[in-house]
């Protein structure tokens, strides 16, 4: 009588352990496991003043011949580990398309700055830039511009600043354009236009 | 769309130039690495600096190339070479630091997990028995009022 009361209670006993071992492994896995969050990278381009470029120069803004334009570019990092990155700046006309969410764009690179950014990391780089002159020749407005100290020429019409946001891969060790896996990676652009005035 | 990079270094001294990028992003590779085994952010801020500058030696490096200045090309290249290194062994010493660090905290947690649940079944199980003890030890403090006394009041 005694012996079966013992294995019934160790036979319990075993049960209430292996329960509570489950229950508590399962309660220590979720307080060890880190949080799920939703990775993302995100570009913008400010003003001197820390705006987003609508007092100064930035849509559809004249700019003034000779007078220095003073950006600020900035990019965040919340993809959950450092990323490399690369922002390539190019001057657009109305002759291609803009860049889009999947593909970029194919006007002319004027500056490529790279960074190493830590997660939760936003890191500024400045985009200084002078309309040296804008001349109409054969109905097209020919522009000089002056771009981080270097010589830039385009001509045509309807002209902006494109940015875009180019991650480096380590499979592929290459950058490419957007953040996320490059077979499915999400494009950040900007565009920024503005008309030429003397 | 992809954006292959070193394609313009093939002039003066590509060696130095082309090892210092290989160098940089085995660097960052490294640094990726560490964060998986649980480097702490705070930990690769440093690392990520020191990475930003050798990469700016490496810039320097392209752009001294380019102007035919080859030996100081090749100085900021082999500084750029030494950061980086630095950067991957420091970032491959704290990896496996928190990596081992990591399995300690997990082994003494799940451990202290599994004593709870054996603590909490051997409470529930010797539950009866405590009760009944508690009962006895009661009864047995309680005073003992006879017949004749409580007779007489």
């Amino acid at each position: 009588m005694g012996k079966k009361k013992m294995r019934n209670k160790l036979a319990a006993f075993l049960i209430l352990v292996v329960s509570f071992a489950a229950i508590s492994s399962a309660t220590t896995f979720l307080i060890l496991s880190p949080r799920a969050s939703q990775p993302f990278m995100a570009m913008g381009v400010y003003s001197r003043m820390g705006l987003l470029g609508y007092l100064e120069p930035a849509t559809n803004s004249s700019v003034t011949n000779g007078e220095p334009v003073n950006w600020t570019l900035s990019v965040t990092n919340n993809m959950g580990s450092a990323q490399f990155v690369m922002i390539i700046v190019r001057l657009g006309n109305s002759t291609l398309s803009s860049s889009n969410s999947t593909t970029p764009a194919s006007f002319p690179e004027i500056v490529i700055p790279e960074r190493f950014i830590r997660d939760g990391d936003t890191f500024s780089i400045s985009f200084n830039w002078t309309l040296q002159s804008a001349t109409q020749q054969q109905g097209k407005t020919l522009l000089n511009l002056q771009v981080d100290g270097e010589p830039v020429v385009m001509a045509g019409d309807n002209f902006r600043w494109i940015f875009e946001l180019w991650t480096y891969d380590l499979v592929c060790a290459c950058f490419h354009y957007g953040y996320g896996p490059q077979s499915a990676s999400t494009g950040v652009w900007l565009q920024v236009w503005f008309n030429p005035s003397s | 769309m992809l954006l292959s990079i070193n394609t313009e270094r093939a002039s003066a001294q590509p060696d130095h130039i082309t090892t210092a990028r290989t160098d940089i992003v085995a660097a960052f590779q490294s640094i990726q690495t560490a964060q998986r085994q649980g480097v702490s952010n705070s930990d690769i801020l440093h690392l990520i600096n020191q990475l930003n500058l050798a990469l700016q030696y490496e810039q320097n490096a392209t752009l001294l190339e380019a102007q035919n200045r080859t030996a100081a090309a090749d100085d900021e290249a082999i500084q750029s070479i030494s950061l980086s290194n630095s950067v991957s062994l420091e970032a491959q010493r704290l990896g496996s630091e928190a990596q081992s660090s990591s399995t300690r905290r997990s082994a003494l947690v799940y451990g202290l997990a599994l004593l709870t649940a054996v603590f909490a079944a051997i409470a529930v199980v010797e539950a009866p028995r405590a009760r009944r003890l508690l009962a006895k030890r009661q009864l047995r403090k309680a005073r003992i009022v006879h017949g004749e006394e409580k007779d007489a009041k």
